[in-house]
């Protein structure tokens, strides 16, 4: 069942076409790639997908309600959560506390009642921070949960970004290149990390330009170049597609 | 969290010193002083919210302290309601300020917003000064009565002066609550980044709204307050220079910190009267001194003081917390 489908997705930025009349449809319970040389378009999808942008034309559905050009809350708590290519970590809050803001959007209690302390918020409060401490130790950072985030080592606050994002309770997560700056140590960690995230029962959207992690991990690859869609299919089949080639590595003579 | 340990021993001592003060004041003129000073505290405490937990540059806090002074004092000279409805009156309205002025501005960014709130606070001084018919222009509003419980009036300053402490100490409580609540964290994920906050679900220009608006329920009780202090208030004191002087408040205590900016607000209300001899020099002095701060002491006073706990835990051996292991 498509959870996420794009129908004739474009983005100018002044003269410049970012993303071209893009056809794409994510599967529910998936793990989904979509990939391309720098600059071909792979971020701008995910800003659109996510309200961080307007599309100039045409439209992106998730599960089957119109998201583009709405606004980005509203998205995340329909269930579509993204991470940032460069991090976006609150700078003066502690691991644990990104963690429960994450599942802010999905707490109930008033102002007032907060205020007032009552039952109900002790309550709320403790179920958060149990939720919290599970997604920690799911991503493997509970040890770290007191410390200020932006004290972490640089792979481990890209570990945060996906349990902050966890914390929304998504039905999708967009990785926007989770794997940069990571050591290979690190990316292979990444790997079993995204397989037990799709076995929670979320559909995984990937961005990444590293070969060994997007064909090692993702069941449907999409191929941007230029904004346009190249390729798309099982990671054996995009190997082997020659124009995917071509637009990673140039033009050979041969084929020119 | 050790931060919000710290912050309520601090609030601690501090009323605790404010409490202790008046009686070893001589002087009536400083006596007066130290009330206002207990009043800027409450107002400095809503700023705190709006600046220091949520991050906009508010520049308008004139404004608000000019409405909320005038809502009191003509609810209780024209419209014949008692002291306590029309202090709740003043609150609710000046919170009510914080919707009407925060929904279409809050979608403004640093100093964008900065700027328009400025405006805000000058419209609003404008407004005070030129509809005689409501506001009684330049002359003002007299007769505006003192809190009363039951029969007794606080006419005595002194007992005026324990009461607006008894309200400071509460309301610094309520935002030292609301810091440590689910919300004082979405005010502070907000500050560190906006967008981040927006991308988990976080309606970050409602989060602003609300920390608007509970900035202008507590800034109305302050201005309400300063009315019946007075008895007689008028246009000219809302000034811009004010906005400036309770940002500056917040910037001496250090951003974040309430007890840093109810120190500010203390310092910044007696430092230009006792500054005063120096006749037309005090501007310049008092500005000086600011400046040193801001420049020697980005961090203010909780900058100040963490530096002193961090420099003593590091000389008894105990070592950084959080090393890179």
């Amino acid at each position: 069942m498509a959870l996420l489908s794009a129908r004739q997705v474009t983005k100018y930025f002044g003269g410049l076409c970012a993303v071209d009349n893009l056809d794409l449809t994510v599967n529910e319970g998936e793990i989904f790639a979509l990939i391309g040389p720098n600059g071909s378009g792979k971020t701008t999808f995910t800003n659109l997908a996510t309200g961080m942008m307007a599309p100039t034309s045409g439209h992106i559905e998730f599960q089957g309600t119109f998201v583009s050009g709405q606004r980005p809350h509203i998205i995340t708590q329909m269930g579509l959560v993204r991470t940032f290519q460069n991090l976006r970590i609150f700078s003066s809050l502690t691991v644990l506390e990104h963690v429960t803001l994450g599942h802010f959007c999905r707490t109930t209690t008033r102002v007032w009642s907060n205020v007032l302390r009552t039952r109900q918020v002790k309550e709320e409060e403790e179920k958060v921070r149990a939720r919290a401490e599970e997604i920690l130790a799911f991503v493997g950072l509970l040890d770290r949960k007191d410390w200020p985030a932006r004290s972490l080592p640089y792979g481990q606050q890209r570990l945060l970004e996906i349990a902050r994002a966890l914390a929304t309770d998504p039905r999708m997560i967009m990785l926007d290149e989770p794997a940069a700056g990571m050591t290979m140590q690190e990316s292979s960690d990444l790997i079993h990390l995204i397989r037990s995230i799709r076995d929670r029962g979320i559909t995984v959207f990937l961005i990444d330009h590293k070969m060994r992690l997007v064909m090692n991990v993702s069941e449907r690859i999409a191929v941007l170049n230029f904004g346009r869609k190249i390729a798309e299919g099982t990671p054996k089949e995009i190997q082997e597609n020659p124009d995917v080639i071509e637009a990673y590595l140039g033009k050979g003579r041969r084929t020119a | 969290m050790g931060n919000s340990r710290l912050r309520n021993i601090c609030l601690v001592i501090i009323f605790v010193l404010l409490a202790c003060a008046e009686p070893l004041i001589t002087s009536r003129f400083y006596k007066f002083v130290l009330a206002l000073a207990v009043i800027n505290v409450i107002m400095v405490t809503g700023l705190h919210v709006i600046f220091g937990l949520t991050g906009q540059i508010f520049m308008g806090m004139a404004g608000f302290w000019g409405i909320g002074s005038y809502i009191l004092a003509l609810a209780t000279t024209k419209m014949g309601l008692g002291f306590w409805p029309a202090l709740i009156l003043s609150s609710v309205g000046v919170g009510f300020m914080g919707v009407v002025l925060g929904i279409p501005t809050l979608r403004l960014k640093g100093y964008y917003l900065s700027i328009t709130t400025i405006g805000f606070g000058e419209i609003t001084r404008f407004i005070l000064m030129n509809w005689s018919a409501v506001t009684g222009g330049v002359f003002g509003v007299f007769n505006i009565p003192r809190p009363h419980f039951g029969g007794f009036v606080l006419t005595n300053d002194a007992h005026f002066y324990y009461f607006s402490l008894a309200l400071a100490a509460i309301l610094a409580v309520v935002a030292a609550i609301l810091e440590d609540s689910k919300y004082g964290t979405a005010f502070k994920g907000v500050r560190d980044d906006e967008l981040a906050a927006d991308a988990i679900g976080i309606d970050s220009t409602g989060i602003k709204v609300m920390a608007f608006v509970t900035c202008g329920l507590f800034v109305g009780i302050g201005a309400g307050l300063y009315s019946s202090l007075l008895t007689y208030i008028s246009p000219e004191v809302f000034t811009l220079e004010e906005s400036f002087r309770f940002v500056t408040m917040v910037l001496v205590g250090g951003i974040g910190f309430l007890p840093g900016a109810i120190v500010g607000a203390v310092v910044l209300t007696f430092l230009p009267e006792m500054l005063r001899f120096l006749q037309a020099w005090y501007l310049a002095i008092y500005g000086l001194i600011v400046l040193g701060i801001v420049i020697y002491q980005p961090g203010g006073i909780a900058g100040a003081l963490q530096g002193f706990l961090e420099r003593r835990r590091l000389a008894r051996g105990e070592g950084k917390q959080y090393g890179t292991a």
